[in-house]
């Protein structure tokens, strides 16, 4: 009883002196002009994007100004809001959650009749199989390891199935609940660590301003779920240590990680290692150490989760994963210096914001080290030092693999959820000379704007698909055309699932998830290149077991774009001015005998290798 | 009961009716509308009563969304184990049922909940100063007139975002050419030959047809916006070497050739076994 009396007290005590923060910093009537205000210009920032990418869809050259324009606008709304000195914390969550809206509807005016994002159409087609079939795991030729991680899918098929909507809008649903979920669960967590409302909100800003926040965490994707159901998680094993209704959480968080094990692999795993951690902290700690035991059982049963998960249905992860994983360990044990990725080809300005997203953290970060260890504030160091580490490690991975900046853009998305909190104390740091302290608001602005368009420049799509419209050969989201599309539902009407295609890599990811079949990304450019048949390229097609070909004459006369090795998944860099295919080679495989031409719509041929001299052949 | 759980509980009663209504009435606009609270909101909501968590506000909604689509997800995972596999009502169904145990589970355990901690939280309360309660202030005019203006600005920005979005994206992914295709039918002997028009305006057509053999047919037609004109093609080919079905079609967009070609090729017949043999007996 005496134990209830002092829950009781401290938990009034606890309310009166958040309220009693609350009031400190509200000032009458300062909420109810500036957020209504924030709102009409997040909105307005939102059609000067849209008319940005109408304008870029008819060719208008000053598309690209009026897009920066908008994405300034809706940044400096943000930015304001949660900075303005007399703000609530109402004010500061509205902030955020208004920019990751706004984001959010900002992908949709990018794409708004159909999904084309690749990664999208690769869960869209697994949905697509579930209502087809009924039952979970459809077969799924462009991503098999995505029915066996069907959380996302089933969610979305749920929605059709309650609401009585289209797949197509289930799934913009689905993926607006949890892009904006990210960014609510990122400052509530926030909110347990940091406690002050407005560095919270920053660190949530930080983390919205991400290189994948923007689009990747707005796509129809797995990890877009994953990630705010993982953020939530660890926001309530936190208040598990800080004991505040410990049985509940822990029976929420159960629920939640078995619902990011049957959604997410990567998420899963990132969720065990970070419970495992806290749990280790929790029984270092002399504080904590009583409540270890409500951790430990926590991560224990999110790692059996996952054990399980993977040992009975998802065996397909091990290798999914092992080959990245095997291949960045073997880089870095081989040395990282004759790596050179691909990179996109980005405007000198584009550049310079790109490298300062790496470099600017990591300096602030170092200097929030030094200036903590000064003032003997271990806590703070430690976090920033620690931070600054992830962040070296994460430049790690770009320079180690040749896949290396989509891996450190992957890796960051989840560790910049430590960077953020560390970056939201540095930026709120308040302990200047007071002839440095009228700078530090324009400074923060500015370190904020480097971090916002380092991440639009360095994140998803590439500067070459920022603006929609254009159609680009192999590349992702511009080579899902018309012409793409119609030639992929042909295929999945008249052909038979899991045909083994060859082809570019943009219509090949059309024909691996619109046409349903197995799209080949294996090396065999020689056959598109040479002008006649060659045995050579009927051993290529047997031992890649190729059965039809899909032949875009686009190939003649477009480069692919500057990030791609070539037109094709897995062949060697040749270099944009050897990839072009001449007509004639093109052509060839009308003559050779056997071969069937199924369709044809002037721009996209598919031949039927199966019978021909392709398959025939002995070489 | 509070007047916070008389209000939701009210609202919700309202959405499944909503929802039934729109399923009986087939109103899918009625039900997405209130299928929505009873899918995403309601029951995270129960989850979070049931569990007697009342966490800050931003927390505790986040839960409640995250919490109802974990359960969706486990509706639709449990129903595909059954025979029926996934289906709109079963799935309704079920979640009405999943809905149904979590609220006679949040009010057993209201009335249930232990005794003794209500009792110590009262006497907290006692010895405790009352908390302050937050004075509710009316919006002022000011406030109110800025909310009003902002709605407006906003639903036209998202509004005209979306629209200019969707009527340019319409105008610039609208196809402009002709799909030839030629596809084997169920019995081997037959092909088809489908033409489609794809260009957005009416045009005129030539289509050649060369058989195995070197037979040659022309037929000319017109096809209006997105109609198809199909050519079945029946023959029983017998000759030693393989034959081609070649279909070409002039006219519509221009191509690299000139005219848009697909061919099948059909495969010799295999020989008739040798009769000699029999002859010889």
């Amino acid at each position: 009883m005496t134990h209830g009396i002092e829950l009781a007290q401290r938990a009034v005590t606890g309310a009166r002196s958040s309220v009693g923060y609350a009031t400190a910093r509200r000032r009458p009537g300062s909420d109810s002009v500036l957020l209504p205000t924030a709102c009409a210009i997040t909105s307005v920032s939102v059609l000067l994007i849209a008319a940005a990418y109408a304008a870029a869809r008819s060719r208008a050259g000053w598309a690209p100004y009026l897009y920066w324009v908008g994405e300034l606008l809706l940044f400096l709304t943000a930015v304001v809001l949660v900075l303005a000195k007399r703000n609530s914390s109402a004010a500061a969550t509205c902030a955020v959650l208004m920019f990751s809206i706004g984001q959010y509807l900002v992908k949709i005016c990018y794409s708004p009749l159909r999904l084309k994002f690749p990664d999208e159409l690769q869960h869209e087609n697994t949905a697509r199989g579930m209502l087809e079939t009924g039952h979970l795991f459809p077969p799924n030729y462009g991503l098999p390891i995505s029915p066996v991680y069907p959380g996302l899918e089933a969610a979305a098929v749920g929605l059709v199935n309650v609401l009585g909507i289209s797949p197509y809008f289930s799934e913009l649903l689905v993926a607006g609940i949890a892009h904006t979920l990210v960014a609510a669960a990122a400052l509530a967590l926030f909110r347990r660590v940091i406690k002050r409302p407005d560095l919270a909100a920053l660190a949530a800003l930080v983390y919205c301003f991400g290189p994948y926040q923007a689009f990747y965490n707005s796509m129809f994707v797995y990890q877009a779920l994953a990630l705010p159901m993982g953020i939530l998680i660890v926001t309530q094993t936190i208040a598990i240590l800080q004991g505040d209704r410990r049985a509940g959480r822990l029976i929420t968080t159960l629920g939640l990680s078995a619902c990011v094990v049957v959604t997410h692999h990567v998420t899963a795993v990132f969720v065990s290692a970070v419970l495992v951690v806290l749990a280790v902290f929790a029984a270092c700690h002399p504080r904590y150490r009583s409540a270890a035991h409500w951790i430990v059982a926590p991560a224990v049963a999110s790692i059996a989760m996952l054990v399980a998960w993977i040992g009975l249905v998802a065996s397909l992860t091990l290798t999914y994963l092992g080959e990245p994983l095997a291949g960045l360990l073997s880089n870095f044990s081989r040395g990282v210096s004759n790596l050179a990725a691909p990179v996109t080809r980005q405007p000198f300005i584009e550049s310079v914001f790109t490298y300062a997203v790496v470099v600017v953290p990591l300096v602030l970060l170092g200097i929030l080290t030094l200036v903590s260890l000064r003032q003997r504030r271990m806590a703070v160091a430690a976090l920033a030092g620690s931070a600054a580490g992830l962040q070296l490690a994460v430049i790690g991975i770009r320079f180690a693999t040749a896949d290396g900046q989509e891996l450190a853009g992957r890796a960051q998305n989840f560790l910049s959820l430590y960077t953020a909190i560390a970056l939201g104390i540095c930026l709120g740091f308040r302990g200047l000379r007071p002839r440095l302290r009228r700078y530090a608001a324009r400074t923060t602005v500015a370190i904020l704007l480097v971090l916002f368009v380092g991440g639009i420049t360095s994140g998803w799509p590439p500067n070459y698909e920022r603006l929609p419209g254009t159609y680009r050969i192999a590349a992702f989201e511009s080579s899902i055309d018309s012409h793409a599309v119609t030639a992929a539902d042909w295929g999945r009407t008249h052909l038979p699932a899991g045909g083994r295609f060859a082809g570019d890599i943009g219509n090949l990811t059309a024909m691996g998830t619109i046409g349903h079949q197995f799209p080949n990304r294996g090396s065999y450019s020689s056959i598109f290149y040479r002008s006649s048949f060659d045995a050579r390229d009927a051993a290529v097609v047997q031992s890649e077991a190729i059965e039809f070909l899909l032949v875009d004459m686009r190939l003649s006369s477009s480069y692919p774009p500057s990030d791609s090795h070539s037109f094709y998944g897995n062949d060697a860099p040749t270099g944009p001015q050897q990839a072009l295919v001449a007509v004639s080679a093109l052509q060839k495989f009308r003559r050779v005998s056997r071969v069937s031409c199924l369709y044809d719509d002037g721009t996209i041929q598919i031949y039927d290798l199966r019978g021909s001299l392709y398959h025939d052949a002995i070489h | 009961m509070t007047r916070s759980t008389k209000f939701w509980t009210v609202f919700f009663a309202g959405c499944w009716i909503g929802v039934v209504a729109g399923l009986l009435l087939k109103q899918p606009v009625l039900q997405a509308a209130f299928g929505a609270p009873i899918a995403l909101v309601l029951p995270g909501l129960l989850i979070l009563y049931l569990m007697n968590m009342y966490p800050a506000r931003l927390e505790r909604w986040s839960l409640v969304v995250a919490l109802s689509v974990c359960v969706l997800i486990a509706c639709v995972l449990g129903e595909s184990l059954t025979s029926a596999g996934i289906e709109g009502i079963t799935t309704l169904g079920l979640l009405g049922t999943v809905t149904l145990v979590l609220t006679l589970s949040a009010v057993i355990a209201a009335r249930w909940r232990s005794r003794p901690t209500i009792i110590a939280e009262r006497s907290a309360y006692a010895v405790a100063p009352a908390p302050p309660t937050p004075e509710r202030r009316r919006p002022s005019r000011r406030a109110l007139t800025a909310w009003s203006v902002s709605g407006v600005v906003v639903a036209i920005a998202i509004a005209g975002a979306l629209g200019l979005s969707v009527v340019s994206e319409s105008a610039s992914a609208q196809p402009q050419f002709t799909q030839l295709s030629v596809t084997q039918q169920d019995d081997p002997d037959v092909h088809r030959v489908d033409v489609v028009n794809m260009e957005g305006v009416a045009t005129q057509y030539q289509l050649q047809i060369v058989r195995p053999g070197g037979a040659r047919t022309v037929q000319s037609f017109d096809l209006q916006p997105q109609e198809t004109f199909s050519k079945e093609i029946k023959m029983r080919y017998l000759g030693r070497t393989d034959g081609q079905i070649v279909a070409t079609l002039y006219g519509g967009s221009p191509t690299p050739l000139g005219y848009r070609q697909v061919k099948v090729t059909i495969p010799r017949q295999p020989m008739p076994a040798p009769t000699y043999f029999s002859t010889m007996r």
